[in-house]
């Protein structure tokens, strides 16, 4: 696999976020190496997973009042404050390999190698079972390969795939949240202040640990901006896709 | 079902053609092997009655362990029927996923399409190839 681009993106609304993500994964198709890409939240938002319905939010009093996006990838919802979210597109031949679940547990034993350069003790849930009464939030769910600290879950992953490429979002909480009070951030179980820059730089290492990959840093370029922002009128932003189900 | 009977597309989707009221009408689904590696089902979306189908465009979603996957479109026509009990009863791909578990049935506007499609024999090749 040929190195791949990393983005360190500035914070930005959801459906931007939502957007540009969904750029990448589109124009994926032109490259033969990843993307990955770190981004924050210009506001504390809920991200609901696909097939989730927006009803459902009703039941978790505490982000209520949150602005909100339908993710592309699956799983639970997520409360995007305190936390780092990072986008893996890869390309991809076969849609359906369960191989494909592989990329959950490289990049989650990357983030734990990462942790535990920093000092920090995780490991990967296992022996789980996907159910459509699972709860809300993505982290108070468990599936085999989410990454847990003194069983608290701190980084969950979801993927879409498409026929000649895979986009996996990941969300890993740094403290606990006002809008998600019932969760716990890796600098509370660790009680360590890390810094976010020395936090992305070491994951960057880790992840290329465990995937064989390089990164190289390469920021958005403005003809990409301008088709996120088409993608986000269409789509992310568009109360029909927020409002699917 | 004899799955020789069927055709292929190397995407998956499994569709058996035939002939009603002067019409050539195409049951899809998803095959074993598909089944078999997405794992763990938990959703599916799929199209309403009246939807135009396209060979190779997407014609629905399911969910696995926390993936979204899209399904294709083996065939170009008219969506006639749904398999809407699937929704509720995902365990069905898992037990028989070429009877109970038929998801649409197309009007087939042109044929073209079967052409593309693999038999039997090519698509077990093709998966034995994928294993």
């Amino acid at each position: 696999m040929e190195s791949g681009r990393l983005i360190e993106d500035v914070p930005r609304q959801g459906a931007d976020n939502m957007a540009i993500d969904e750029m990448l994964l589109r124009r994926s198709s032109m490259s033969a190496s990843p993307t990955l890409r770190f981004y924050f939240w210009d506001r504390p938002t809920v991200s609901l997973g696909y097939f989730q319905s927006l009803n459902a939010r009703e039941d978790h009093a505490p982000s209520l009042t949150l602005p909100l996006v339908r993710r592309a990838t699956g799983g639970g919802a997520i409360v995007h404050h305190q936390e780092l979210t990072y986008s893996l597109i890869i390309p991809i031949t076969d849609r359906l390999k369960n191989q494909h679940r592989d990329y959950y547990f490289a990049v989650h034993r990357g983030v734990i190698a990462t942790l535990a350069k920093l000092g920090i003790e995780a490991e990967l849930a296992e022996g789980t079972q996907a159910r459509q009464d699972d709860p809300f939030l993505c982290f108070e769910r468990r599936a085999d390969g989410d990454v847990l600290i003194q069983g608290h879950k701190v980084l969950g992953s979801a993927q879409r795939r498409h026929a000649s490429a895979l986009l996996q979002h990941g969300s890993l909480l740094l403290q606990k949240s006002i809008f998600a009070p019932s969760l716990r951030g890796i600098q509370d179980l660790s009680r360590s202040a890390i810094e976010t820059e020395t936090l992305i730089f070491e994951l960057c290492n880790g992840i290329q640990a465990s995937i064989k990959n390089a990164w190289n840093s390469k920021p958005l370029v403005q003809t990409e901006l301008e088709e996120a922002t088409e993608i986000r009128r269409l789509k992310f932003g568009h109360e029909a896709w927020t409002g699917k189900r | 079902m004899k799955l020789e009977e069927l055709l292929y597309a190397d995407t998956h989707e499994w569709v058996l053609v035939e002939d009603q009221d002067a019409a050539k009408i195409a049951t899809v689904g998803i095959s074993k092997f598909a089944v078999e590696q997405l794992t763990d089902l938990v959703y599916i979306e799929l199209p309403s009655v009246g939807t135009e189908t396209q060979s190779g465009k997407e014609f629905g979603e399911v969910e696995s362990v926390k993936a979204v996957s899209p399904l294709y479109s083996p065939v170009d026509g008219e969506v006639v029927e749904v398999n809407e009990s699937l929704k509720d009863a995902l365990e069905t791909l898992n037990d028989d996923a070429y009877d109970g578990g038929w998801m649409i049935k197309v009007r087939l506007s042109d044929e073209a399409s079967l052409s593309k499609l693999l038999d039997h024999a090519a698509y077990e090749k093709q998966c034995a190839d994928e294993s």
